[in-house]
């Protein structure tokens, strides 16, 4: 048991990020609508908090805004890119609830999800992520790009692998 | 620690497929009410197949129980290889003369191009030992369908599918007499019958926000032509303007509990109706459909 806790512990000390920003798309495949995010990524040792506001406009079959914070944890490296998992809760507003054939469709919601997401070490990051609600049983997936905060002195992008990349201000 | 990633690739892979599989459309789409096969329902209470033991006392014409009338000429059936067949055979026979029967056979009066009117069907099949017979060539069986009405020739109408069960109309006759009608037909599912045809049809769809129709019996019953007519994709059928229909549904649960819905229209044009299945008892259900 002791060797595995320093496993995980080597794999994971291979992560050191950046603050970041970003946004991107969010589509939630059950309820066939897309809208538009925007997220912050927060380092906190090797595991990220990252604040995100989701909106899903007037248009869609469902639309609603999301406001809530998420973890993520580093558990896979290649090349210049990661994969973690996420866990994600959330305010939600659904704006169109009356429109729901569900029965308890409510405005005020509370929602947890979890998932998985892979995501670039450099200093524009693209990302993608699978989401499941846990509430309305439902799969999300995020797509958008970061950037990191740290690359704005004017160093432009990064290349090779994270544990390569000498940023400035790192 | 490749090993390890290995791992950590999987699980994560396997749990995208586990959630994405409980995924839900309740939000935009109604949760409709999902039903069993009918099939055991129907088969409880379906026409039982009739036995007869064919031996050198046999009488022509054998009468069934519900009054058709079968004359054999052992002669004129053989064994598949072409071989004579000898004292004592066996004959089975089922009658479907109501609507209610037929529907229980699940035996209704679609074709391939519409539907048609049914004075009795018919299914009659010989057996020596456990071996099915069949006719010789060119040699038919004798059949006389009971109806005390019949004042006009029929066609005759085999089978030509089984799932859905499909008739077929061919160039035989079921020629009216005082008994009914009598024909030279082949073994196996036969009916008489005349083609209903009518010039001005509307289409009329179904829709439910509470059933899952896919998984509901649904039926037209043409009054004018006493027709029974499966609605085989559980969406749409066209109907005869002007002509009072019955649309039924039914429908069984996991604990055996029986649905319907029933509605009688007559048609003007191209509608929809809206089914909301209620329960029903086995009693109430079979009444209606005795009244048909």
């Amino acid at each position: 048991m002791k060797y595995l806790f320093i496993c995980i512990g080597v794999l994971l000390a291979q992560y050191s990020y950046s603050q970041s920003i970003g946004g991107g798309l969010a589509g939630n495949i059950q309820t066939e609508s897309l809208g538009i995010e925007l997220r912050a990524v927060v380092p906190i040792s090797f595991i990220s908090i990252t604040p995100q506001i989701a909106y899903y406009p007037f248009f869609n079959k469902v639309s609603e805004v999301y406001a809530g914070i998420g973890l993520q944890v580093p558990f896979l490296s290649f090349r210049s890119s990661h994969l973690y998992a996420l866990g994600h809760v959330s305010y939600d507003a659904w704006l169109n609830y009356t429109e729901s054939p569900m029965k308890d469709a409510k405005l005020h919601n509370i929602a947890g999800e979890v998932g998985l997401g892979i995501v670039s070490d450099r200093c524009l990051n693209p990302f993608a992520e699978y989401r499941y609600n846990l509430i309305f049983r439902e799969a999300n997936i995020r797509i958008g790009i970061l950037i990191d905060l740290s690359c704005n002195s004017g160093a432009g992008y990064h290349s090779g692998s994270r544990s390569s990349v000498k940023c400035p201000g790192k | 620690m490749k090993t390890l990633q290995k791992i950590q690739t999987i699980v994560a892979a396997i749990i995208v497929v586990i959630s994405f599989q409980n995924c839900s459309k309740d939000r935009i789409e109604t949760e409709t009410t999902s039903y069993e096969s009918m099939n055991e329902y129907f088969d409880s209470k379906k026409q039982e197949e009739q036995e007869y033991i064919i031996d050198t006392l046999g009488e022509c014409p054998l009468t069934g129980k519900l009054g058709t009338r079968i004359c054999i000429n052992k002669s004129d059936l053989q064994f598949t290889n072409g071989d004579s067949i000898y004292y004592p055979y066996t004959l089975k026979l089922v009658e479907l003369y109501s609507i209610k029967d037929m529907i229980y056979y699940q035996a209704t009066n679609n074709t391939s191009d519409g539907y048609y009117t049914s004075k009795g069907e018919v299914r009659i099949r010989t057996f020596k030992n456990d071996t099915e017979l069949q006719l010789r060539q060119n040699k038919a069986i004798e059949v006389e369908i009971k109806d005390s009405l019949a004042n006009q020739d029929m066609s005759v109408y085999y089978q030509q599918a089984t799932d859905p069960f499909t008739w077929s109309k061919s160039t035989d006759i079921y020629s009216a007499t005082e008994y009914g009608y009598l024909g030279l037909v082949s073994l196996g599912w036969n009916a008489a019958g005349k083609q209903a045809s009518y010039t001005n049809q509307a289409i009329v769809s179904f829709t439910s926000e509470t059933d899952n129709l896919e998984t509901v019996e649904m039926y037209m019953y043409v009054s004018s032509a006493q027709s029974i007519v499966r609605i085989n994709n559980h969406k749409q059928i066209e109907t005869p303007i002007g002509e009072q229909v019955t649309f039924i549904c039914m429908a069984i649960d996991k604990q055996n509990q029986l649905y319907s819905y029933t509605t009688n229209k007559t048609i003007t044009g191209d509608t929809t109706i809206v089914v909301t299945l209620t329960k029903i008892s086995d009693n109430d259900l079979t009444q209606i459909l005795d009244n048909l």
